[in-house]
């Protein structure tokens, strides 16, 4: 059964100031780049699950992805249809922004063609890779109800998404990042 | 009482279909994972499974689901445009928006059922080009391509004898939309064949000292100062040295937006409102859906005292092309 058909009205939220970024940002300049890496490569497969065969185009490709703010320049490199940690060598697409914007993509709270559009984001080197990889994180299908029919069965999984759902858990959550992040 | 316009919202993938939908949209339209639509480029759009779950989710919404299949077939390739029109009668998509007439007459002879928009690629500006499609193909809905004075689509809108569809939000086109063949100078390829001004792997960007470069096929498009917004790297949009200065000598990177005109359009008849952006994100497709719905609810409740408000022209003008806003042809009085 379907879960968003039916629209709740959002939770108001208490408009409160900012949250503090710099634990996240002391964090991600405490921990080395190769362990961020493989950090980043497994959440993405994990999130891709049944849906690897999109990385498919682009198998044997190197990324790297610096945070400019940060001083971090991850490499990665799509291998057996899988997101890995890659060498230093050459890459075919380099990404690069501040922390907050690169999160911002990822966790997909901002358009990227906005980003790029007004110069917070760069992307170099071959552009048939850089639009893979954003139409694969515009692409994925982070469903409540598929995944909680995963965790909690076919009989209370859409029940629990259900409520979820309802309780709107997820603006909730995105409304914290949002705060982390800092609104652009 | 006047009827509201359907919005009509674009999506590239379920998440985008999904904000669509969750976010007010009428219809959403979508287009097949290949170079049957407008907008072929790697990793967008939908497969089989997506396309079937996306028009599942939408249909329980009460929301529909359009296809795109706008693009013109080549003899050599005829069974793939043709398997796409079979695969949207079989998923149950709510129309099938197509330019080419061969396609148009196959759709209209193999699913009579199967309801026919025409495309904006079909670049029809009058009403006796829409009474010829009406008559041939039996097409219920037009999109008319954003080259007509107010004037001209009043006109038009009176004696046309299907439904009329406008774009109202997202980047521009030239004034030859949907004949246009420029992009083929540089790359060989053109959105009406192949579904793509510039084609991904003909585009490079460049960070260099000067600025951010783009090139298509080698061929320097545009260079942005620091700071300066950059735009999609289609060759229409460059700037190129037109009498001694740098210039967009054929388009200026900017985004249509008929908040404006809204109660105009809605009183003329307007069936449909269409964003344009297939390639942009779910983020986007959110934001845009959500002012525009509240815009159109807004005027429906009472057109006469209808005013734009500054939340949702922000939010549109963050989102667009060179993040500014135009009323495009649609104003241009001595046309």
């Amino acid at each position: 059964m379907n879960t968003h058909a039916t629209s709740y009205p959002p939770i108001r939220l208490p408009a409160l100031p900012s949250l503090p970024r710099w634990p996240l940002f002391l964090a991600v300049r405490s921990i080395p780049e190769p362990l961020l890496a493989d950090a980043a490569a497994r959440i993405m497969n994990r999130l891709l699950g049944e849906r690897s065969a999109d990385l498919a185009p682009l198998e044997g490709r190197r990324l790297s992805i610096e945070g400019t703010d940060v001083g971090k320049r991850l490499h990665f490199l799509v291998a057996g249809g899988k997101l890995r940690r890659g060498s230093t060598a050459m890459t075919d697409l380099r990404i690069r922004g501040t922390l907050a914007d690169l999160l911002r993509l990822g966790l997909r709270l901002e358009d990227p063609d906005t980003l790029f559009f007004s110069r917070r984001l760069s992307l170099e080197g071959d552009t048939v890779t850089g639009l893979s990889v954003k139409n694969l994180l515009d692409g994925l299908d982070l469903d409540w109800a598929e995944a909680c029919q995963r965790l909690f069965g076919p009989l209370a999984g859409p029940a629990v998404a259900q409520g979820l759902h309802r309780t709107g858990v997820a603006a909730l959550l995105r409304d914290r990042l949002e705060r982390i992040l800092g609104r652009s | 009482m006047t009827r509201i316009p359907e919005l009509v919202c674009p999506a590239g993938a379920l998440p985008a279909l999904k904000a669509a939908v969750d976010n007010g949209a009428d219809a959403v339209y979508i287009g097949f994972r290949d170079d049957t639509n407008a907008r072929n480029f790697p990793g967008l759009n939908f497969g089989p499974d997506d396309a079937r779950k996306g028009v599942e989710y939408a249909h329980r919404a009460g929301k529909k689901v359009l296809l795109a299949v706008n693009t013109y077939p080549q003899p050599h390739n005829w069974p793939i445009w043709t398997a796409a029109v079979d695969r949207a009668a079989a998923l149950g998509l709510d129309a099938v928006i197509m330019a080419d007439p061969g396609l148009l007459r196959y759709a209209a002879s193999r699913h009579p059922d199967l309801r026919l928009h025409l495309s904006v690629q079909a670049s029809a500006t009058n009403h006796r080009a829409l009474e010829f499609y009406h008559q041939r193909f039996g097409i219920r809905r037009a999109v008319l391509p954003r080259v007509l004075s107010l004037q001209q689509l009043w006109h038009t809108i009176a004696h046309s004898p299907v439904e009329i569809e406008v774009f109202g939000y997202g980047s521009l086109c030239v004034m030859v939309e949907g004949r246009c063949a420029l992009s083929s100078y540089i790359t060989g390829r053109s959105p009406n064949g192949s579904g793509v001004c510039s084609p991904a792997e003909a585009v490079r960007w460049e960070e260099t000292p000067q600025g951010r470069q783009s090139r298509l096929n080698g061929v320097l498009i545009d260079r942005y100062g620091p700071g300066e917004a950059a735009g999609y790297p289609t060759l229409c949009k460059g700037r190129y040295h037109t009498e001694g200065r740098p210039y967009y000598a054929i388009e200026e990177p900017t985004s249509l937006n008929v908040l404006d005109i809204l109660p105009e359009l809605v009183q003329h008849g307007v069936a449909a409102i269409k964003v344009e952006g297939r390639q942009r994100s779910p983020a986007y497709v959110a934001s845009v859906t959500r002012a525009l719905r509240t815009a159109l609810d807004t005027c429906a409740a009472d057109p006469r005292r209808y005013q734009v408000r500054e939340e949702w022209a922000a939010a549109l003008d963050r989102l667009s092309e060179g993040q500014c806003h135009t009323l495009g042809a649609y104003h241009r009085p001595w046309q």
